[in-house]
Parts: C-alpha cells; structure tokens; sequence
C-alpha cells in the first residue's frame, strides 16, 4: 500500500468509526454488527479507490480499513475512557437493574463505583476492547469497499486484481 | 541441493511462517474476544466483579446486551447477545480449523459467497422483526455461527501479505 496515497482515506475512516460509536443514539448502529466500523472501513476503502491510479486489492481494502480502525479504535480509546470513568454509576445502574442480575450484584457494583482507582481501571479496560474490536470490524468493512466500489478491469499485465 | 534450490526452499518456508504468524494473530485476537464474552458470568459470580462489569462494559457499546436474547453461563448473561456469540464464535471455530488444517493457498471463497453466509442471519434478524416468524436461541446462534465462519473463510483466503504484481 505504500504507493497509495492511504493517509486522508484512513484519517476520515477513522473519523466515522470513532466518533459514530462515541455520539449518542447514533452509536446505536454499531448494534447492528458494528456499523460505523464497516462504514468507516468502505468509506476509506472507497476515498482510496478514488485517489488510486491501479486497481485495489483485497488486501488494500484490509489494509486502509486496518488504519481506519486503529485511528478509530484510538479516537474512542481516548474519548470513552474519561467519559465511561465519569459516568460509571449511569452504566452501573443499568446492569443492576436487569433483572438477571442477582440483587446481592448491586452491592458488589456499587463497590465499583465507589472506587476511583478501579472505576478508571474499568474504563481502559473496557474502552481498550471495545476500540479492538471496532478495529477489527473496520478490517471487514475495508475488504467490502473494494468488493463494493472497485469496478475497473483487471491489468492485463497482471498487476493487480481484486480476486 | 543447488544453491538456487536451496534459497527458494527457504523463501517459500519464510513466506509460509509469515501467513502463519499472521493468522496467529488473528486467531489469537478472536480467542481473547471469545474468551471475554464467556468468561465476564463466570468472573461475575466468581468473586470478580470489577473485571466483569469491564467486559460488560466493553460489549455494551456493541451489541445491546438484553438478557431475554442473550445466552446465559452461571446464571447471568453473556456479554453478548446470542447473534453476536454466534458470529463470534464462528469466527473463532472456523479460523481455528483452517489454521490448524488447511493452508490460504487451498481456501477461496468470493465476496458474493461471503454476502450468502450472511442472508441466513439477516432473514433471521427481519423475519423475527417484522413478525413473521418469532426466532430462537438457536435460530439466532446458529445463522450467526454460519456469517462468522464465512467471514474467517473469506479473511483466510486473503493472502494479505501478497504484493498486486504477485496476484
């Protein structure tokens, strides 16, 4: 990839992974099979299809949607873990009042929320999967984008194809 | 063996070591996510609460979590909704069979192959949405299992290290 010029369509994939997961309501896409990190890996699939003289591979496509999602993953690592470490008792009373969850667990969450140190340690923790996990989406999302987008025909010197 | 044997012997076993390392790392990768989803009820009722409400936490802003969908382990939910293991887990299964029995060079499935694995699912999903049928666990796992395996099968058939003048 690196005679791509992969820098603007990674930062902009990034941009939607990340803060699409962050703002709320709309982060609820991610429900859906984590939307926003395979919108943000096609987008930057197709910013880099457009900007490319050659014809995208697969491996492109992975390849920009790996760098879509390691600077998304990062944007929520950054944005979500003091807002998460803030906000612990609004999470906390939402698992307590599943009805699931045995009573005895209220107390034992309320002794999380008490605790700054492991309310700070539960935000990385958490943040740090939850940003893995989208990078791990972006990766697919890439893939699809050139699936989706890049329609030019093979070289026929055989210098790059899709499949 | 001459000289020039020698060498591509050893560029074909180095190249052959790098698709591994590679596919390690995504195995290894979905082993810690699966892991994660199963292991945040057991931590939960196994006197580690700080550690489960992180992997709870770091699901919720992927899936919804809502418990009359979600397999339960120990009495308490998954992290995940029974879909979302589904996948998970199929991703898991299947990359592990094919890291431990086949090689990337033997696998190839197309993107259209990969959109199929994932119309059960999606039929699943809007069927139950729409009110024409009411689907299960079982329904839901198993359309999910089916789309995560093909996306393993897809991914592994990629040979990401691969140069476009060697395609």
């Amino acid at each position: 990839m690196n005679d791509l010029d992969w820098k603007k369509p990674a930062l902009i994939g990034g941009l939607i992974v990340g803060f699409g997961s962050l703002i709320p309501f709309l982060s609820y896409a991610n429900f859906c099979l984590c939307a926003w990190a395979w919108i943000g890996g096609i987008v930057a699939a197709r910013m880099l299809g457009t900007r490319s003289a050659r014809r995208l591979t697969y491996a492109d496509g992975a390849r920009i949607g790996m760098a879509a999602g390691i600077i998304g993953g990062l944007i929520y690592f950054l944005v979500a873990t003091p807002v998460l470490a803030w906000q612990m008792e609004k999470l906390i009373q939402t698992f307590s009042s599943n009805p699931q969850f045995p009573p005895e667990w209220t107390e034992t969450f309320m002794q999380v929320q008490q605790n700054m140190v492991v309310r700070v340690c539960v935000a990385l923790a958490s943040s740090l999967v939850a940003g893995l996990v989208l990078a791990a989406f972006s990766v697919i999302g890439g893939i699809a984008g050139v699936a989706i987008f890049e329609k030019r025909p093979v070289d026929p010197y055989g210098n790059a194809q899709s499949s | 063996m001459s000289r020039v044997a020698r060498i591509h012997s050893c560029v074909l076993i180095d190249s052959r070591r790098t698709v591994w390392r590679l596919d390690l790392v995504i195995l290894g990768i979905a082993s810690i996510v699966v892991i994660l989803i199963l292991c945040a009820p057991v931590l939960a009722t196994n006197g580690h609460p700080a550690v489960a409400t992180a992997i709870y936490a770091a699901f919720k802003p992927l899936c919804h979590q809502r418990a009359d969908r979600s397999l339960f382990l120990e009495g308490l939910p998954m992290a995940v909704c029974s879909r979302c293991f589904g996948i998970y887990f199929g991703f898991w299964l299947g990359m592990l069979t094919l890291v431990l029995f086949t090689s990337p060079k033997y696998v190839s499935i197309s993107f259209q192959s990969l959109v199929m694995t994932m119309v059960p699912m999606t039929a699943d999903a809007l069927g139950g949405w729409a009110g024409l049928f009411t689907n299960t666990h079982l329904s839901r796992w198993t359309t999910g299992l089916i789309a995560g395996a093909g996306v393993a099968i897809f991914i592994f058939g990629l040979d990401l290290r691969r140069k476009p003048h060697d395609e």
